[in-house]
Protein backbone atom coordinates (compact mmCIF):
# COMPACT_ATOMS: atom_id res chain seq x y z
CA UNK A 1 0.00 0.00 0.00
CA UNK A 2 1.42 3.21 -1.27
CA UNK A 3 1.39 6.61 0.75
CA UNK A 4 1.58 9.35 -1.29
CA UNK A 5 3.42 12.89 -0.15
CA UNK A 6 2.74 16.12 -1.21
CA UNK A 7 5.13 17.78 -3.22
CA UNK A 8 5.05 21.31 -1.14
CA UNK A 9 5.45 20.02 2.52
CA UNK A 10 4.96 16.30 3.14
CA UNK A 11 8.33 15.42 1.02
CA UNK A 12 10.20 17.72 2.51
CA UNK A 13 9.65 16.84 5.85
CA UNK A 14 9.91 13.11 4.61
CA UNK A 15 13.20 14.09 3.51
CA UNK A 16 14.31 16.56 6.84
CA UNK A 17 13.04 13.11 8.48
CA UNK A 18 15.63 11.14 6.46
CA UNK A 19 18.36 13.27 7.32
CA UNK A 20 18.52 16.17 4.73
CA UNK A 21 19.85 19.35 6.23
CA UNK A 22 17.34 21.54 7.61
CA UNK A 23 15.81 24.23 5.06
CA UNK A 24 12.79 23.61 2.68
CA UNK A 25 9.09 24.01 3.71
CA UNK A 26 8.29 27.12 2.52
CA UNK A 27 5.54 29.51 5.17
CA UNK A 28 3.80 30.07 1.66
CA UNK A 29 2.81 26.20 2.43
CA UNK A 30 2.27 25.90 5.93
CA UNK A 31 2.11 27.36 9.07
CA UNK A 32 2.24 31.30 7.49
CA UNK A 33 -0.43 33.11 7.40
CA UNK A 34 -2.23 34.78 3.73
CA UNK A 35 -2.91 38.55 3.89
CA UNK A 36 -5.74 40.06 2.17
CA UNK A 37 -3.84 41.32 -0.68
CA UNK A 38 -7.05 43.81 -2.21
CA UNK A 39 -10.33 43.35 -1.50
CA UNK A 40 -11.99 46.11 -4.14
CA UNK A 41 -14.98 46.54 -5.79
CA UNK A 42 -16.13 49.11 -8.68
CA UNK A 43 -19.33 49.90 -9.94
CA UNK A 44 -20.44 50.19 -13.78
CA UNK A 45 -20.75 53.51 -15.84
CA UNK A 46 -21.30 54.21 -19.34
CA UNK A 47 -18.63 50.74 -20.10
CA UNK A 48 -18.32 49.57 -23.42
CA UNK A 49 -16.59 46.04 -24.33
CA UNK A 50 -12.74 45.97 -23.73
CA UNK A 51 -13.45 48.03 -20.71
CA UNK A 52 -10.79 47.08 -17.34
CA UNK A 53 -11.14 46.56 -14.37
CA UNK A 54 -7.37 47.04 -12.72
CA UNK A 55 -7.63 44.13 -10.13
CA UNK A 56 -4.69 44.79 -8.23
CA UNK A 57 -0.58 45.30 -8.75
CA UNK A 58 0.99 42.76 -6.99
CA UNK A 59 5.24 41.53 -7.51
CA UNK A 60 5.31 39.33 -9.96
CA UNK A 61 6.33 36.59 -7.23
CA UNK A 62 3.13 36.98 -5.39
CA UNK A 63 1.70 33.85 -4.84
CA UNK A 64 -2.58 34.10 -4.65
CA UNK A 65 -4.21 31.50 -2.66
CA UNK A 66 -6.03 29.92 -5.66
CA UNK A 67 -8.85 28.57 -3.88
CA UNK A 68 -10.20 31.36 -1.42
CA UNK A 69 -9.56 34.57 -3.85
CA UNK A 70 -13.05 35.12 -5.66
CA UNK A 71 -15.05 37.80 -7.91
CA UNK A 72 -18.09 38.53 -7.25
CA UNK A 73 -20.66 40.67 -9.31
CA UNK A 74 -24.05 41.89 -10.25
CA UNK A 75 -25.91 41.09 -13.21
CA UNK A 76 -24.16 42.69 -15.86
CA UNK A 77 -26.52 41.92 -18.63
CA UNK A 78 -26.91 39.60 -21.57
CA UNK A 79 -24.04 38.46 -22.87
CA UNK A 80 -21.80 39.80 -20.97
CA UNK A 81 -18.50 38.03 -20.31
CA UNK A 82 -15.22 38.45 -18.22
CA UNK A 83 -11.88 37.37 -18.58
CA UNK A 84 -9.00 37.81 -16.27
CA UNK A 85 -5.45 37.90 -16.64
CA UNK A 86 -3.18 40.71 -17.19
CA UNK A 87 -1.98 43.18 -19.81
CA UNK A 88 -0.05 40.33 -21.56
CA UNK A 89 -1.95 37.04 -21.06
CA UNK A 90 -5.84 38.39 -20.76
CA UNK A 91 -7.25 34.96 -20.61
CA UNK A 92 -4.89 33.08 -18.27
CA UNK A 93 -6.44 33.02 -14.80
CA UNK A 94 -9.95 33.17 -16.17
CA UNK A 95 -11.70 33.06 -19.88
CA UNK A 96 -14.84 34.48 -21.01
CA UNK A 97 -16.93 33.45 -18.09
CA UNK A 98 -20.80 34.18 -18.09
CA UNK A 99 -21.86 37.54 -16.30
CA UNK A 100 -25.22 37.53 -17.23
CA UNK A 101 -26.66 36.31 -14.00
CA UNK A 102 -27.03 37.84 -10.64
CA UNK A 103 -25.04 37.41 -7.29
CA UNK A 104 -22.52 34.84 -8.54
CA UNK A 105 -19.03 34.06 -6.77
CA UNK A 106 -15.97 32.23 -8.79
CA UNK A 107 -13.14 31.27 -7.73
CA UNK A 108 -10.73 33.50 -9.75
CA UNK A 109 -7.81 31.45 -10.74
CA UNK A 110 -9.03 28.45 -13.30
CA UNK A 111 -9.71 25.50 -11.32
CA UNK A 112 -8.78 23.16 -14.28
CA UNK A 113 -5.14 24.47 -14.36
CA UNK A 114 -2.27 21.86 -13.57
CA UNK A 115 -2.02 21.26 -10.01
CA UNK A 116 2.02 22.37 -10.02
CA UNK A 117 0.78 26.19 -11.49
CA UNK A 118 -2.63 26.37 -9.30
CA UNK A 119 -1.09 25.21 -5.80
CA UNK A 120 3.08 26.04 -6.14
CA UNK A 121 3.43 29.01 -8.75
CA UNK A 122 4.41 32.40 -8.42
CA UNK A 123 2.03 35.19 -10.33
CA UNK A 124 4.06 35.49 -13.00
CA UNK A 125 4.31 31.57 -13.99
CA UNK A 126 0.45 31.21 -13.32
CA UNK A 127 -0.44 33.78 -15.80
CA UNK A 128 2.17 31.97 -18.42
CA UNK A 129 5.39 34.16 -18.80
CA UNK A 130 8.31 32.08 -19.61
CA UNK A 131 10.43 34.11 -16.56
CA UNK A 132 9.16 36.97 -14.16
CA UNK A 133 8.97 40.16 -16.01
CA UNK A 134 11.35 42.30 -13.77
CA UNK A 135 7.90 44.51 -13.30
CA UNK A 136 4.74 44.45 -11.21
CA UNK A 137 2.01 43.01 -12.34
CA UNK A 138 -1.51 44.19 -12.90
CA UNK A 139 -4.34 41.88 -12.67
CA UNK A 140 -7.04 43.13 -15.07
CA UNK A 141 -10.67 41.72 -15.33
CA UNK A 142 -11.80 42.71 -19.05
CA UNK A 143 -15.27 42.91 -20.12
CA UNK A 144 -16.22 41.20 -23.17
CA UNK A 145 -19.26 39.56 -25.35
CA UNK A 146 -21.65 42.69 -25.00
CA UNK A 147 -21.78 45.78 -23.39
CA UNK A 148 -22.53 46.23 -19.57
CA UNK A 149 -25.58 47.47 -17.92
CA UNK A 150 -25.13 50.71 -15.73
CA UNK A 151 -25.35 50.40 -11.66
CA UNK A 152 -23.84 46.64 -11.65
CA UNK A 153 -21.29 46.18 -9.13
CA UNK A 154 -17.99 43.65 -9.28
CA UNK A 155 -15.91 42.65 -6.50
CA UNK A 156 -13.04 40.88 -5.84
CA UNK A 157 -11.26 39.65 -2.77
CA UNK A 158 -7.48 38.53 -3.38
CA UNK A 159 -5.82 36.07 -0.52
CA UNK A 160 -1.98 35.22 -0.39
CA UNK A 161 1.28 36.70 0.09
CA UNK A 162 2.78 39.78 -2.03
CA UNK A 163 6.88 37.51 -1.44
CA UNK B 1 -38.46 39.88 20.78
CA UNK B 2 -35.47 37.85 22.32
CA UNK B 3 -31.90 38.48 20.53
CA UNK B 4 -29.42 35.36 20.83
CA UNK B 5 -26.10 35.73 21.36
CA UNK B 6 -23.19 33.41 19.84
CA UNK B 7 -22.12 30.52 22.47
CA UNK B 8 -18.43 31.11 21.39
CA UNK B 9 -17.95 35.06 21.16
CA UNK B 10 -21.23 36.59 21.78
CA UNK B 11 -22.12 35.47 24.71
CA UNK B 12 -18.62 36.17 26.31
CA UNK B 13 -18.43 39.91 24.87
CA UNK B 14 -21.75 40.17 26.83
CA UNK B 15 -20.33 39.07 30.36
CA UNK B 16 -17.02 41.80 29.97
CA UNK B 17 -19.99 43.98 29.16
CA UNK B 18 -21.76 43.46 31.98
CA UNK B 19 -18.75 42.96 34.27
CA UNK B 20 -18.50 39.57 34.61
CA UNK B 21 -15.48 37.71 33.61
CA UNK B 22 -15.34 36.20 29.83
CA UNK B 23 -12.93 34.38 27.74
CA UNK B 24 -13.16 34.31 24.32
CA UNK B 25 -11.68 31.13 22.97
CA UNK B 26 -8.16 32.31 21.20
CA UNK B 27 -9.22 30.96 17.71
CA UNK B 28 -12.61 32.17 17.31
CA UNK B 29 -12.20 36.29 17.33
CA UNK B 30 -10.20 39.17 15.47
CA UNK B 31 -6.91 36.40 14.68
CA UNK B 32 -5.99 35.43 11.53
CA UNK B 33 -6.50 31.61 10.19
CA UNK B 34 -3.21 30.22 9.30
CA UNK B 35 -2.28 28.12 6.33
CA UNK B 36 -2.12 24.51 7.72
CA UNK B 37 -0.76 23.09 4.69
CA UNK B 38 -1.21 23.60 1.21
CA UNK B 39 -0.06 21.09 -1.34
CA UNK B 40 -0.68 18.80 -4.11
CA UNK B 41 0.42 14.86 -4.58
CA UNK B 42 1.56 13.47 -8.34
CA UNK B 43 0.47 10.05 -8.70
CA UNK B 44 2.61 7.08 -10.06
CA UNK B 45 1.63 3.53 -10.00
CA UNK B 46 -1.35 3.90 -7.45
CA UNK B 47 -3.41 1.05 -6.29
CA UNK B 48 -7.02 1.22 -4.73
CA UNK B 49 -6.64 1.27 -1.02
CA UNK B 50 -3.23 3.83 -1.23
CA UNK B 51 -3.53 6.59 1.07
CA UNK B 52 -2.27 10.88 0.75
CA UNK B 53 -0.70 11.84 3.64
CA UNK B 54 -2.06 15.56 3.58
CA UNK B 55 -0.57 16.50 6.98
CA UNK B 56 0.48 15.71 10.33
CA UNK B 57 -1.41 18.73 12.58
CA UNK B 58 -1.96 19.19 16.21
CA UNK B 59 -4.70 16.56 17.75
CA UNK B 60 -6.03 20.40 19.07
CA UNK B 61 -5.85 21.91 15.50
CA UNK B 62 -8.59 23.54 14.57
CA UNK B 63 -9.10 23.02 10.52
CA UNK B 64 -11.48 25.36 9.38
CA UNK B 65 -13.75 22.94 8.23
CA UNK B 66 -15.78 25.18 5.09
CA UNK B 67 -13.03 26.67 3.62
CA UNK B 68 -10.08 23.44 3.48
CA UNK B 69 -10.92 21.97 0.09
CA UNK B 70 -9.66 19.03 -1.94
CA UNK B 71 -10.00 19.23 -5.51
CA UNK B 72 -8.33 17.01 -8.31
CA UNK B 73 -7.10 16.38 -12.13
CA UNK B 74 -9.21 14.87 -14.21
CA UNK B 75 -9.61 11.47 -13.40
CA UNK B 76 -12.29 8.40 -14.24
CA UNK B 77 -13.76 6.17 -11.27
CA UNK B 78 -12.05 7.31 -8.09
CA UNK B 79 -13.21 8.34 -5.08
CA UNK B 80 -12.32 9.84 -2.17
CA UNK B 81 -12.26 8.95 1.56
CA UNK B 82 -11.37 11.13 3.45
CA UNK B 83 -10.13 11.15 7.39
CA UNK B 84 -7.25 9.62 9.48
CA UNK B 85 -5.96 6.23 10.14
CA UNK B 86 -8.77 6.05 12.64
CA UNK B 87 -11.35 7.05 11.23
CA UNK B 88 -10.74 7.22 7.33
CA UNK B 89 -13.83 8.17 6.71
CA UNK B 90 -14.63 10.80 9.56
CA UNK B 91 -15.12 13.53 6.90
CA UNK B 92 -15.87 12.14 3.59
CA UNK B 93 -16.89 8.74 2.13
CA UNK B 94 -16.51 7.73 -1.35
CA UNK B 95 -16.42 11.23 -2.94
CA UNK B 96 -16.20 12.01 -6.59
CA UNK B 97 -14.56 14.99 -7.27
CA UNK B 98 -15.04 16.66 -11.04
CA UNK B 99 -12.05 18.16 -12.82
CA UNK B 100 -11.96 21.97 -12.22
CA UNK B 101 -14.34 21.50 -8.89
CA UNK B 102 -13.08 22.58 -5.44
CA UNK B 103 -15.07 20.69 -2.62
CA UNK B 104 -14.67 21.33 0.62
CA UNK B 105 -12.52 19.19 3.61
CA UNK B 106 -15.72 17.97 5.27
CA UNK B 107 -18.75 16.45 3.32
CA UNK B 108 -21.30 17.24 5.37
CA UNK B 109 -20.84 19.98 8.28
CA UNK B 110 -22.56 19.76 11.46
CA UNK B 111 -23.17 22.61 12.97
CA UNK B 112 -21.60 22.11 16.20
CA UNK B 113 -18.34 21.04 14.88
CA UNK B 114 -17.75 24.97 13.32
CA UNK B 115 -15.12 25.66 16.47
CA UNK B 116 -13.94 21.55 17.09
CA UNK B 117 -10.62 20.52 17.97
CA UNK B 118 -9.65 17.86 15.20
CA UNK B 119 -9.72 14.89 17.03
CA UNK B 120 -13.79 15.97 17.95
CA UNK B 121 -14.36 16.53 14.40
CA UNK B 122 -12.63 13.09 13.22
CA UNK B 123 -14.83 11.77 15.55
CA UNK B 124 -12.99 10.75 18.93
CA UNK B 125 -14.25 10.46 21.97
CA UNK B 126 -11.36 11.63 23.62
CA UNK B 127 -8.02 13.51 22.85
CA UNK B 128 -5.76 10.56 21.40
CA UNK B 129 -2.71 13.08 22.94
CA UNK B 130 -0.36 13.15 19.46
CA UNK B 131 -0.91 14.32 16.52
CA UNK B 132 -2.80 13.10 14.10
CA UNK B 133 -2.24 12.88 10.73
CA UNK B 134 -5.19 13.10 8.00
CA UNK B 135 -5.30 10.94 5.32
CA UNK B 136 -6.68 10.80 1.68
CA UNK B 137 -7.54 7.37 0.73
CA UNK B 138 -8.49 6.13 -2.88
CA UNK B 139 -11.57 4.26 -1.90
CA UNK B 140 -12.61 0.85 -2.53
CA UNK B 141 -15.86 2.04 -4.48
CA UNK B 142 -13.30 3.70 -7.14
CA UNK B 143 -13.70 1.54 -10.41
CA UNK B 144 -10.00 2.96 -11.26
CA UNK B 145 -6.93 4.40 -9.44
CA UNK B 146 -5.85 7.67 -10.48
CA UNK B 147 -3.47 7.89 -13.69
CA UNK B 148 -0.27 7.85 -13.91
CA UNK B 149 1.13 12.13 -13.73
CA UNK B 150 -2.12 13.06 -12.27
CA UNK B 151 -2.23 14.82 -9.18
CA UNK B 152 -4.41 15.61 -5.94
CA UNK B 153 -4.60 18.93 -4.24
CA UNK B 154 -5.22 20.12 -1.12
CA UNK B 155 -5.34 23.39 1.21
CA UNK B 156 -5.87 23.56 4.81
CA UNK B 157 -6.63 26.49 6.84
CA UNK B 158 -7.21 27.24 10.00
CA UNK B 159 -5.24 27.34 13.75
CA UNK B 160 -2.48 25.02 14.64
CA UNK B 161 -3.82 24.18 17.56
CA UNK B 162 -2.77 24.58 21.42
Amino acid sequence: MTKFLGQNTGQVIQSLQAGAPIGGVSSLYKDGTDRVLVRDQVVTAGNVIGDLVSLGTFRPTAYLDPFLSSFSYDALGTGVTLNIGDAAHPVAMRVAFPAATADQTLIMIVPTMPAALMVAAPLWQRLGYAAPPGAPIELLAFIAGANPVNGARLSWQIFGRNV
Amino acid sequence: MAKLYGNLVGSQVQALAQGRIGIVPPHCKDTPDQVLWRDYAVFQGAAVGDTISMGVLKSTALVDPLNSVIANDAMTGVRWDLGDVSFPTAFAAALNVEWGQTVPLVAAMKANLVAAPLWQLLGYLADPGRPIELLARIAAASTAPPANGTAFIWALYGRAGL
